[in-house]
């Protein structure tokens, strides 16, 4: 590998102009594709769900603005405009008419919006879809339940199509449209009657994918006609001649394969409108279009570099409007455009290559939220990859975060993953785990709070913020006359809220099949060709689903607390302390205190405390793992909350770590609650190392936060790799880190405009620091950092 | 065998390679005018009151069966501690909800100490890293620092001593088979100007250093950059000679004077005038004294690293 040579690559001013440009344009709600799908369904009323959701689709690509830029390398996207707030009626849009004015000024995620859009969307889209949506559907079917459990069992996934998905690219990118299409076609007509809709809706998909593809190459045309300066006229033939080319056959060259794999991503957005499609390990299916090019002198480093950069840049055209509180849980609109570089490769061996680095390469140079790199290592990692990751890291940008292949792989297999799946293991969203090309992950089915169901256990099922009864009337915490009883009750009040949540969980997800098939999507997902199953109706080889027990840190807490001052040495009397958290710590700051200073906490290598959170999460995923979903496969538990622990703590009344009522939980996921870490990062570590990593199949969150200076020596860099390293050996499953100082955080939110290309780790993901609302942006700074050491 | 402790502080990553965990004793021979860490002093074990933790509670001064503290709405602190009749029993400690009331230390045996210390016995593995000894000053509790020592080498794990070398060469000779890396402290060069400012002279210092380099054992040696006290050209360039005769091969760091020892004199009640106008040297200042190191032929650190003050 030419590590010294890839080190000294610098970015091309075209990657900078584009950059600016993108980061100028204002974002605009649009309402586009609505009109388009609406004007199709309104025609056509009484074809099948799948003909008409591939015929609207089909309709929509061939229809939509397209713009090009003359400097763009790599192009496509779902609206002429970037960063564009697209609206889907066929999910879920009653939000949308209650909150269209107030898109723009809205604290998180804000959108303009043109006032004809808004005639147009009242007058034309909105009332035709009353009823039909995915959402209507839901609150017809589920609306009361969901409510009613909504403060323990958070349903997800009501108003919006699933995605979350790493399709198989490897494999777009080795047959193309045509070839794929051609297949779908063959198998409709070998297939039984029931299941020749399905393919010929898959191939309707493609045909509108080809159509799609094929206008980009007459506009690039029609552009180089008219184009004055000589190099850019040259690149628009070149857009036309690989566009051209990528509709009939599939790509052989470097350029040619990212374009594909970037046409893919958009078309797979223009179907689903989704949060997260993950173009997986692409440093692995890409490498063999860059060495053939190497070798065959077509293309050399730097070239490859500006490719992807390209490539990078569009990852961040394409971004997720959602509602305002779900803007709230999910904040600076991830997409989730998730690569996953190095790893292992089948025989266990160290997989990175140079498109590793030069991923990394094109992170350090751009260092805008997508795409969310994630690095994978293993105890095979080289220590130039490692310190490469770290030296990316020190940048600031939040990433690559990082996963660990020597617990995730068995955590996976203990979910019935087969080997040569789990060795191939990508992610998805923000630190969902999948496998690649092959699986629909549903990982954010719900969120569990385990923090609320505890509350209510002690509390006779009441809810604290409210008084009204939730849950199952236990008994409260001065009923219960030892800590094992107290124990007892929390487990059947889990037990009542698991149940009644995934009988939700289960509608929801047939209610996706039902209303939002996806056939475009299909077509790309191993096995749903051999099962003549669309993705949403168990097509996929694994069906999974994923729950987030939350949040183990202030749950550990809580239980420490209760544990030790009520039941071991009685400093605090049951009735006190249920007196206390009734009256939000009103009054009475010094049992707070008391309970925040003298008990030890989660996060400090305190073996009792940590293995607190580690009993209740292996309880939690032993249920999920009793239950099968409505296509046919596992559930299974996460351990992330993404920035959701301050809506989440919204929901939680004054709790026994000390958190005054509606205080936002720990972040991330197995983080311990902030500031409250005073060990230091590795004693952290180790108390994350004590929950099992098998318990957190469907993806764990930690974050740290280091200072800048850590990473200003070459000695620095070293131990923040061996650091990385001991993660590895203590088989914790993710970790990422927000490298920034406190002071820059404090003038970016004073001075946003002076700050605007500034990103941190959010939770998962990273967004424009900028661009987040206050709260989030004060919890952010609030978080522990480590680096005057 | 029991010993005073400060603290254990892991993730420490300036006291010897690699990633570590460093033990502070109690207990100091020298009394530095500019000691960042005052609390380390003292061997024995005292109540402290930090005034910026108190919620005013008051709950410490009745659960004091000895009338130790008294409570003081109109001056500060609020909380005073009457020294002499204070049994160190700690119920006032217990009783504060917050770390207002705390003491500066604790007792704990060897294998507790070393337990804690190897606990991240894979981050030294992996990263090449170990244990430090420091203080206080390691020497003063010898035998509880040797044992410490000698189990924590029982695990495979790099030692090392952080110490101003002011004992008897029969109690540091003790140490040199389980310690890898010796971190020495030399401050001044003038026995006069080091009576002066730590109260001892400098006389079994300089032997100490001299035997130890003679044993060829791995020596750092650091000088305290305090302005116009040790950061002076000629006090530099005397000690530069002195190192570069007695130990030439050694590796040698400055270490800048760090200006947040102070708010610790000022939580303790201590008078901090010593500190008045006091300020870390700047880059260009260290790298003049860095090139009186050189120019003897030294090796010199180059991180520009501040004394440590472990801050509450």
């Amino acid at each position: 590998m030419e590590l010294d040579m890839i080190r000294g690559l610098s970015s091309s001013p075209r990657i900078s102009v584009l950059k600016q440009r993108m980061l100028d344009e204002p974002r605009f709600l649009s309402i586009e594709q609505a009109a388009i799908v609406t004007e199709y369904y309104r025609a056509n009323p009484d074809r099948p769900r799948n003909i008409q959701r591939a015929e609207s689709f089909a309709e929509t690509l061939r229809r939509i603005e397209i713009r090009i830029d003359p400097l763009e390398l790599i192009v496509g996207n779902r609206t002429a405009g970037v960063r564009a707030g697209v609206v889907s009626p066929e999910a879920g849009i009653s939000w949308i008419d209650e909150e269209i004015e107030r898109l723009p000024v809205r604290p998180q995620d804000k959108f303009e919006v043109r006032p004809e859009d808004i005639e147009t969307f009242r007058s034309d889209i909105r009332p035709f879809w009353k009823g039909k949506s995915l959402e209507d559907k839901v609150k017809a079917l589920l609306g009361d339940e969901i409510g009613a459990i909504g403060k323990v069992a958070k349903i997800n996934q009501t108003d919006h199509s699933q995605g979350h998905i790493c399709p198989n690219t490897k494999d777009w990118l080795a047959r193309g449209p045509l070839a794929i299409h051609d297949d779908f076609i063959a198998r409709s007509k070998r297939a039984s009657k029931e299941k020749r809709g399905f393919y010929l809706g898959v191939a309707t998909a493609l045909r509108g994918a080809m159509d799609y593809i094929e206008r980009y190459a007459a506009l690039a045309k029609r552009m180089s006609e008219t184009e004055d300066s000589p190099t850019d006229r040259e690149n628009l033939r070149e857009i036309a001649r690989i566009c051209a080319k990528l509709v009939k056959e599939p790509p052989e060259i470097f350029r040619e394969a990212v374009q594909s794999l970037w046409f893919l991503f958009v078309l797979l957005h223009t179907e689903s409108n989704a949060s997260s499609f993950s173009p997986g390990r692409a440093d692995q299916y890409l490498y063999s279009y860059y060495r053939n090019d190497l070798d065959k002198g077509i293309l050399d480093r730097v070239a490859a570099l500006e490719i992807i950069e390209a490539l990078w840049l569009k990852f961040n055209q394409i971004v997720y409007l959602r509602n305002s509180n779900s803007a709230k849980y999910f904040a600076g609109f991830p997409i989730g455009f998730n690569i996953a570089i190095g790893g292992v490769d089948d025989k266990g061996k160290d997989a990175a290559n140079e498109l590793s680095f030069l991923f990394l390469k094109a992170q350090a140079h751009i260092g805008l939220p997508q795409p969310n790199l994630s690095a994978r290592l293993s105890e095979q990692s080289s220590e130039e990859f490692v310190r490469e990751c770290a030296r990316v890291i020190g940048l600031g940008s939040g990433m690559p975060q990082v996963f660990n292949d020597e617990s995730i792989m068995p955590a996976l297999m203990a979910r019935g993953i087969s080997s040569k799946d789990a060795w191939n293991y990508a992610i998805v969203g923000c630190v969902e785990l999948t496998m690649h090309g092959n699986a629909l992950g549903w990982s954010d089915a719900a969120m569990f709070n385990m923090v609320k169901a505890l509350e209510l256990t002690i509390n006779n099922g009441k809810c604290l913020l409210t008084g009204k009864q939730m849950g199952l009337d236990l008994g409260s915490l001065a009923d219960y006359r030892t800590y094992e009883e107290l124990e007892e009750a929390f487990r059947t009040q889990m037990d009542y809220f698991i149940e009644r949540m995934i009988k939700a969980c289960d509608r929801v997800d047939r209610l996706h099949a039902e209303v939002l098939p996806s056939p475009f999507l299909s077509s790309v997902v191993d096995d749903c060709a051999g099962k003549g199953l669309d993705v949403t109706a168990g097509g996929a080889h694994y069906n999974l689903s994923g729950i987030q027990a939350i949040q183990p840190a202030n749950l550990a807490d809580c239980l420490a607390a209760i544990k030790q001052c009520i039941y071991i040495d009685h400093s605090v009397t049951a009735e006190e302390a249920l007196a206390a958290i009734r009256s939000n710590y009103e009054g009475n700051e010094r049992l707070r205190q008391f309970l925040i200073n003298k008990v030890p906490k989660y996060g400090n290598d305190v073996d009792w405390v940590d293995e607190i959170a580690a009993k209740w999460v292996s309880y939690f995923a032993a249920r999920m793992a009793e239950y099968t979903n409505a296509r046919g496969g596992p559930y299974h538990a996460g351990l992330y909350t993404v920035s959701a622990h301050v809506p989440m703590g919204q929901n939680v009344g004054a709790s026994l770590d000390g958190r005054k009522a509606k205080d936002p939980l720990a972040d991330g996921g197995m983080s311990a609650m902030y500031g409250r870490d005073k060990n230091g990062p590795t004693a952290l570590l180790r108390s994350v190392s004590k929950v099992h990593s098998c318990d957190g199949s469907n993806g764990t969150l930690l974050n740290m936060k280091f200072l800048p200076e850590f990473f200003r020596t070459e000695e620095g860099i070293a131990k923040f790799a061996s650091f990385l390293r001991t993660f590895v050996k203590l088989r914790i499953n993710h970790v990422q880190f927000n490298v920034i100082r406190k002071e820059d955080l404090l003038a970016a939110k004073s001075h946003p405009d002076e700050w605007r290309s500034l990103t941190v780790r959010v939770a998962g993901y990273t967004a424009y620091f900028t661009e987040l609302a206050n709260d989030l942006q004060d919890e952010i700074i609030a978080r522990t950092s480590y680096g005057e050491i | 065998m029991d010993g005073a402790i400060i603290d254990i502080k892991r993730f420490t990553l300036h006291d010897g390679p690699g990633i570590r965990s460093t033990l502070f004793l109690k207990g100091c021979s020298l009394r530095c005018a500019w000691c960042q860490n005052p609390e380390g002093v003292d061997a024995a074990i005292n109540l402290w009151y930090f005034g910026n933790q108190c919620i005013h509670c008051c709950q410490c001064e009745s659960v004091c069966a000895y009338g130790a503290l008294l409570l003081d709405e109109e001056h500060e602190p609020f909380v005073q501690i009457n020294k002499s009749k204070c049994t160190r029993c700690g119920a006032c400690m217990a009783s504060c909800p917050t770390r207002a009331l705390s003491f500066d230390g604790k007792t704990i045996s060897a294998a507790a100490a070393a337990e804690a210390l190897l606990r991240d016995v894979e981050f030294y593995r992996q990263s090449g890293g170990g244990i430090t000894i420091s203080g206080g000053d390691p020497l003063v509790q010898h035998d509880f620092a040797i044992e410490v020592l000698r189990l924590c080498k029982k695990e495979k794990v790099h030692t090392a001593v952080e110490t101003c070398l002011y004992a008897d060469y029969e109690v540091l000779e003790r140490f040199i088979p389980v310690t890898d890396l010796f971190i020495v402290d030399l401050k001044l060069a003038d026995d006069a100007m080091h009576r002066e400012y730590t109260h001892r002279s400098n006389e079994l210092i300089k032997s100490n250093y001299v035997r130890l380099a003679w044993k060829k054992v791995d020596l750092l040696t650091r000088i305290p950059l305090i302005p116009n006290i040790t950061a002076t050209e000629s006090n530099i360039a005397a000690l530069a000679r002195f190192i570069r005769e007695e130990n030439p091969d050694g590796r040698v760091e400055l270490m800048n004077f760090n200006p947040l020892a102070v708010n610790k004199y000022v939580l303790m009640n201590k008078s901090t005038e010593f500190f008045e106008g006091m300020k870390p040297l700047s880059a260009s200042e260290i790298e003049e004294l860095q090139k009186l190191l050189e120019s003897e032929g030294l090796s010199v650190v180059k991180e520009h690293r501040r004394l440590r003050s472990e801050g509450r």
